[in-house]
């Protein structure tokens, strides 16, 4: 079974998306998965962080996202995942929102085919999931 | 539930059993012998949204004043495709 695997898009990726214009790879990496019917994920604590960081000024993010019916899905936080990501959190010694998110993040992808694409994949040193780092080489 | 049952859905199928099971956080092998139509319960609108894929990357490009066929792009396109390509080899709790 060789399946395209699915892309989770942390904060720095969504970042990059509303604001990357040259070279515009996050966008790219949108459409290219789009196209080719890879799965896109986004937890809803990355949603957070970008929020915060984007500060009110979203519209291409909130184009792609606000549609339920569209290709990109949102990992809500549940009775389940909500607490074992605090409790993620915990085992990392810090609670801030980035930590949150990487928790939510490791919760949902450790032991899943899925790939963080990230603009810093130091975040996730020590982690157990699969990371693509974005960065320009 | 065998992985074959899974290769032997059709590809709109496989796109909309690997969505539930990355939001259900389940193997898409559990979820392999549910009928079409619980897929769809499951995920209102995925199947339309996969059928109609290349229209939606295209309204995506539209929306943001993106040609396409811009040099620029198509070099953010070629670093995409390679990105990708590495994303499926990647081995668990490595970075590429």
């Amino acid at each position: 079974m060789t399946l395209p695997r699915a892309l989770l898009l942390d904060s720095t990726f969504l970042i990059a998306y509303e604001k990357e214009r040259n070279p515009r790879l996050a966008q790219a990496v949108v459409v290219q998965a789009i196209t080719t019917g890879r799965p896109l994920i986004v937890p809803a604590l990355s949603l957070l962080v970008a929020g915060t960081q984007l500060d009110g000024h979203h519209p291409d993010l909130s184009w792609v996202l606000n549609d339920p019916a569209g290709p990109v899905d949102v990992l809500a936080l549940s009775a389940t995942n909500a607490l074992e990501t605090g409790e993620q959190a915990v085992r990392t010694g810090s609670r801030d929102l980035v930590a949150l998110e990487v928790a939510q993040i490791v919760v949902e992808a450790a032991d899943s085919p899925m790939v963080v694409m990230t603009y810093e994949p130091m975040l996730y040193k020590g982690c157990s999931v699969r990371v693509m780092d974005m960065r320009p080489r | 539930m065998t992985a074959s049952a899974f290769a032997n859905r059709s590809p709109v199928d496989q796109h909309l059993l690997q969505r539930i099971a990355a939001r259900d956080r389940v193997g898409v092998e559990s979820l392999a012998a549910l009928p079409a139509h619980e897929l769809d319960r499951l995920l209102p609108g995925g199947r339309a949204a996969y059928q109609h894929r290349v229209e939606v990357a295209g309204a995506l490009l539209t929306h943001r004043g993106i040609d396409p066929s811009s040099p620029d792009y198509q070099a953010a396109a070629a670093q995409a495709d390679d990105l990708l390509s590495r994303v499926d080899q990647l081995d668990a709790g490595h970075a590429a």
